[in-house]
């Protein structure tokens, strides 16, 4: 990547920005991690339906790549996350979380593990200060490896037929959260069925030099199947129908939270799942120990929301109109036909179907229009659907 | 001239003096700022000391100054406008450079040239620096707790005090490991501070300016990280932290405040110093002026630092013992030199290109928190610093007011310069080698700096001293350790204002919460004097 | 105190190194030695150095990422070199009354020799002109040397730190032929006791790393995070010094645990 630092260009081009520079007629970019992404190329709610009827394209080099070396290198990630990682085996991802000591959660990501001796962790914010204090007393060295990897995902139902018009071979049969290497039109590429969109989808892995071929490539069966360059307002869209939270967006990072009472917890945000308190020790399980079995005081849900009106920004409220929370992410979901949200509401009201009021804002023609809401507490994965997780995979 | 009386008279027309005045008459009351010198401002002031040219020859930048006061004394209307600025650079004998810009990627990016974990780390450095800011913020207004009902025998007071502001902090559930964190900041070195977060020379360096700007204390001593804080504190326009000018120089400062006052109907009494307070049964109760004018007021208020006020225009035997002797021990040691240069063109650098934002902020010169360190020893010793630590900036890049068109003016700081030469003491001989050696250093970072020198003005503590009247020319009127901050600024017992004369105030940076051109001191005194007067205002400071 | 404390039952162990403290669901179960035995217990206090005992002892592994760089943050680099010097002849003090000599000697002639004989110590570099702390026993006298720096990317250059500590003697001592002598720098301390850094203190003492920040957040008041695990060393509060102090109170908090205090 042609790089070099100047005042002039405060943020950085990916691998890809040829093309996402023609693309995004807009020319409306947003800041991720320093590097230049469309919010959206020309029409977000075409970019969201390639993902849910086709397939979408999505810039995410950005994304911050750490490589982590070494005979320690899986005891080392199994200090770091919560989950028991262990056992884990070459060409495998596992979604993982981790936490301070206090137990609040600093970042989510992904690992894949090359061998026993090499993981890589994918994740969205800066983790390298982290991840190195975590290395002490590990036999083990964990370098940024962001900038000499271009990442693309590509999402949507049509996504692994596509990959297989373009020979990559037996692609139907990698299984979710797996990953291997593969020739796309004589790019070597790094292939994994995974992905933010809550759909069947795969992020592709290149180094910089394939990135214009690997991108060409996937819009190459353009006239037949339209693919779509997607923006971040269209990936915001499908990771909330997913699901998916987002650090600094749904909760503060423990490691950036300047006010300590913004931190959350994995069991407030909804991800005691990924908590494994009989695994070795990591960073945060005696907090954790003890946190278990206390009531929470606040817990992110998914909400479904009456009407229409999308609750971003909304404050939450009992029946008695007692505030009890806060929208952190709201839109409605064209899939769905539903006005849905994450939302953190006290303890009386964490339990599916719980009932909630949104007070909404909604502007209309220069004025506020007030809405009053009821909410039911709701499963966060909004969407879900069978092809996400078939093997093989439709082609 | 007919003698007059005053509510209450302020000896002083520094920024702290008139902020009092200002509040006071504000309030309804009789003020007078009595100035020795022909004009007001004290360390804040602009001074056309070469024609054409306006130098902020003492205070340079504006950070501190409150935004509630600027409001209150409505500083605008006279005035007053505050420039922010871009970015700072600290330059490096092999050429390169380190650059700070308010973009955060570029200055990620920036950082990440000398190494990418700091670069990270800058993020969690900032997040617990500003978490401090946010702390001791509420602290700047309040008037110290009496150390008599709250005594601080040991740092378990300076817990109990901590965690008393941190519950009433708008930061809301800080724990026991921030209050940890907090007493840490406080205590530590800058250089163990930053050690702790980043691991390239030159970024630690560039972050520890800051700590020793202005204080006796090196960056390798202990209370040094506090110093650090009380230069990011203050903010623009909510941008904490950042630094800005006072378009036309810092002296715009006070003559907007002197402005308001007026406004308010106080009266400006320049031209004549205070020789002597008129104290009759431990209560003052007026000043006699050197040209022999004598001025009545049931208050006085000192913008004087506490040792000016107490041994030199008090008379020792209006003064308890006990309190002579801890003035006399108030820590006040002059370390900083200032020049003030006339440019015929604008220095080009030979690291930093022309046109980038960094260099239109302040420039340091320093290669290492190290190399800091060996210029305060230089300081113990009693020499001016052989590698000084430089803050320069060109006020005129940004504020077009300062000199003519094509020339500018430029601020150099330098740390440190000792108040007592070692070999003899200062001799205008020694003056001008101080600035020549400044200037050497300066020039051999700088394509052209020593062809466009037009004029330089030089100043070591002395000149300070007796300009402004601070003394040994320490800017902060005493320094900001933990033994004098707080309730123990300037005396314990005393930092509520007050001294052992009955009608005699203190309202200089001698008193929390310290220097700096903040007013925080000025309004806190202004404050007491008009709750013992039982009078009520409604600003938004106080 | 060894009677003492054998007089009460007490086993010594003596010539072995603990190799590992084995630790498990955050609890102290048994210690390895080097002889590759295995001590079962419920209950360490570990003397060693905070930094030793956690990092080294204990394990990054079983400990929170935050407490580790806390750990690592600690500042424990010594600044005391120790040196034994034997004469030929029983050691005579120019113009001192041979009555004096079993006091305590300091050669440190005035405040700026030691802030100078410092300032070398912040660089890492030798002091020319040391600061001397020092005993007489007939022929051997045994010095404390101000300030040596730990070194951690260079070596010391002993023969140099003897000959400034022997210029200094000489102007005292009379007859000062040496027979031989020994120097222990901050780098010979850690490794031949183990102390991180070879800081006396198990760590420097100031402020911040003192009173209820010793050794820091998370392990003050002798407990750690280990159950069963407990600091008494130097590297606790009070710090460093023959007091005893560190240990009575480190023995008060594992008895107030345990429920009988």
């Amino acid at each position: 990547m042609v790089n070099t630092f100047s005042f002039t260009k405060p943020l950085l081009e990916t691998p890809f920005h040829k093309r996402t520079f023609e693309a995004c007629y807009n020319n409306d970019w947003y800041r991720w991690a320093g590097y230049k992404i469309a919010r959206e190329y020309s029409n977000t709610e075409l970019e969201y339906t390639s993902m849910r009827n086709t397939a979408g394209v999505l810039d995410i080099t950005p994304m911050h790549k750490y490589d982590i070396k070494g005979n320690d290198a899986i005891k080392f990630v199994d200090k770091l996350v919560t989950r028991d990682v262990t056992q884990i085996k070459p060409n495998k991802v596992m979604y993982i979380i981790w936490c301070n000591e206090d137990g609040n959660v600093i970042d989510d990501g992904t690992v894949f593990c090359f061998d026993t001796n090499h993981l890589r962790i994918f994740c969205a914010e800066r983790n390298l200060n982290w991840f190195s204090d975590t290395a002490i007393g590990f036999d083990v060295e964990v370098n940024d490896v962001s900038d000499s990897i271009a990442a693309l995902a590509f999402q949507g139902p049509l996504s692994c037929k596509i990959l297989h018009l373009l020979n990559v071979k037996n692609i139907e049969n990698l299984k979710p959260f797996f990953f291997d290497n593969f020739d796309l039109n004589g790019s070597k590429v790094t292939i994994s069925r995974t992905g933010f969109s809550g759909d069947l989808g795969y992020e592709i892995w290149c180094r910089p030099e394939y990135a214009l071929n690997v991108w060409d490539s996937l819009f190459k069966f353009n006239r037949d199947y339209k693919v779509l360059a997607a923006g971040m307002n269209a990936l915001e869209m499908v990771r909330i129908e997913a699901g998916f939270i987002q650090p600094n967006a749904d909760f503060m990072s423990a490691e950036q939270a300047l006010r300590p009472n913004r931190m959350r917890t994995p069991f407030e945000l909804g991800m005691g799942w990924l908590v494994d308190l009989n695994k070795n020790y990591f960073t945060g399980k005696k907090n954790l120990i003890d946190l278990q079995n206390k009531p929470l005081n606040k817990k992110l849900v998914g909400l479904d929301i009456q009407g229409d009106k999308p609750a971003i920004g909304s404050v939450l409220y009992d029946k008695n109109k007692k505030e009890i929370g806060i929208v952190t992410a709201g839109m409605w979901s064209p899939s769905l036909k539903s006005n849905i949200a994450f939302g953190y509401v006290d303890n009386n009201h964490m339990k599916i179907g719980s009932k909630v009021f949104a007070e909404i804002y909604h502007p209309e023609e220069l004025e506020y229009k007030k809405i009053w809401a009821e909410c039911l507490v709701v499963k966060k994965q909004f969407f879900n659907p069978p092809r996400r997780h078939k093997v093989p995979a439709d082609i | 001239m007919p003698k007059t009386k005053y509510d209450v008279a302020i000896i002083g027309g520094g920024h702290n003096g008139l902020t009092t005045a200002c509040y006071l008459a504000k309030a309804g009351l009789k003020v007078a700022v009595i100035e020795r010198h022909s004009y007001v401002g004290g360390a804040a002031v602009s001074r056309e000391l070469h024609p054409g040219w306006t130098y902020s020859n003492c205070s340079y930048v504006c950070s501190l100054l409150r935004p509630e006061i600027f409001r209150d004394l409505e500083l605008s209307k006279y005035g007053l406008q505050i420039i922010p600025y871009e970015g700072s650079a600290t330059m490096l004998d092999d050429g390169r450079f380190y650059a700070h810009y308010s973009d955060h990627d570029l200055n990620y990016r920036s950082i990440a040239k000398f190494s990418k974990k700091d670069a990270e780390a800058y993020e969690r450095f900032s997040k617990d620096v500003m978490r401090q800011c946010k702390i001791i913020k509420p602290l700047l207004k309040m008037t110290p707790p009496d150390p008599t009902s709250f005594r601080p025998k040991d740092i378990m007071g300076l817990f109990d005090f901590a965690k008393f502001f941190a519950a009433k902090d708008e930061l809301g559930g800080l724990g026991e490991k921030e209050i940890y964190d907090t007493i840490r900041f406080w205590t530590m070195s800058v250089r163990d501070y930053l050690e702790e977060y980043f691991e390239s020379d030159v970024v630690k360096a560039h972050m520890a300016g800051s700590a020793i700007i202005g204080t006796a204390l090196g960056p390798y001593s202990p209370g040094s990280a506090y110093v650090l804080l009380h230069h990011y504190m203050g903010e623009v326009d909510g941008t904490v932290g950042a630094w800005g000018y006072s378009r036309g120089g810092m002296g715009s400062i006070t003559q907007a405040m002197a402005a308001s006052l007026k406004a308010s109907g106080g009266d400006i009494i320049a031209g004549s110093p205070v020789t002597k307070i008129l104290i009759k049964n431990n209560r003052s109760h007026g000043v006699v002026l050197e040209n022999g004018d004598e001025i009545f007021a049931d208050k006085l208020v000192s913008n004087l630092d506490v040792k000016r006020t107490f041994l030199k225009v008090v008379e020792k035997e209006n003064i308890p013992d006990d309190f002579y002797n801890a003035v006399k021990n108030f820590k006040i040691r002059g370390s900083s030199g200032k020049l003030n240069i006339a440019l015929d063109d604008l220095p080009i650098w030979k690291s930093i290109p022309e046109g980038d934002p960094a260099g239109t902020g302040d420039l340091h010169i320093t290669q290492s928190i190290e190399e800091m360190e060996g210029a305060y020893d230089d300081w113990k010793d009693g020499r001016w610093s052989q590698l000084p630590y430089v803050d320069m900036c060109i006020p005129s890049i940004n504020d077009p007011t300062m000199a003519p068109q094509g020339k500018h003016y430029m601020s150099v700081f330098v740390q440190y310069v000792p108040y007592n030469l070692a070999d003899g003491g200062w001799t205008e001989e020694k003056r001008l080698e101080f600035g020549k050696h400044v200037m050497n250093r300066i020039g051999s970072y700088s394509e052209n700096f020593n062809d466009i020198i037009k004029h330089a003005e030089i100043r070591t503590p002395k000149e300070l001293e007796e300009e402004v009247g601070l003394t040994e020319g320490n800017i902060f009127q005493g320094e900001l350790t933990m033994d004098q901050l707080m309730f123990n600024r300037p005396v314990p017992g005393y930092a509520q204002y007050k001294t052992p004369i009955k009608n005699l105030y203190m309202c200089g940076s001698s008193t929390h919460p310290g220097g700096g051109v903040m007013g925080a001191p000025g309004a806190n005194a202004a404050r007491e004097i008009l709750i013992d007067l039982k009078k009520q205002i409604n600003t938004h400071y106080i | 105190m060894r009677i003492f404390v054998k007089k009460n039952n007490v086993e010594f162990q003596t010539n072995k190194t603990v190799e590992k403290i084995n630790i498990s669901n955050q609890s102290v179960n048994s210690v390895l030695l080097n002889t590759g035995e295995q001590i079962e217990t419920s209950t360490i206090i570990s003397n060693s150095d905070p930094k030793t005992t956690y990092l080294e002892l204990v394990g990054a592994s079983n400990l929170d990422t935050d407490f580790t760089r806390r750990t690592n943050n600690y500042r424990t680099r010594g600044t005391v070199a120790k040196v034994n010097i034997e004469f030929k002849h029983e050691i005579k003090i120019k113009n001192l009354d041979s009555k004096y000599l079993s006091g305590k000697f300091v050669y440190a002639p005035n405040i700026k020799y030691i802030e100078h004989a410092f300032n070398t110590n912040k660089y890492n570099k030798l002091s020319a002109n040391p600061c001397l702390e020092f005993y007489i026993n007939k022929n051997k006298l045994s010095a404390n040397v101000y300030f040596i720096p730990y070194l951690r990317e260079s070596s010391h250059d002993k023969e140099k730190i003897l000959t400034n500590v022997n210029l200094i003697l000489e102007k005292f001592i009379e007859e000062n032929q040496i027979v031989s002598s020994i120097i222990e720098t901050p780098n010979d301390i850690e490794s031949k006791y183990n102390i991180t850094g070879g800081h006396w203190s198990h760590g420097d003492m100031e402020i911040d790393q003192l009173l209820m920040m010793r050794p820091f957040y998370g392990s003050s008041q002798y407990s750690t995070p280990i159950n069963g695990l407990y600091l008494c060393s130097a590297g606790t509060h009070p710090g460093g010094g023959i007091t005893g102090i560190n240990g009575v109170n480190a023995a008060k908090q594992l008895l107030k645990d345990k429920g009988n205090g």
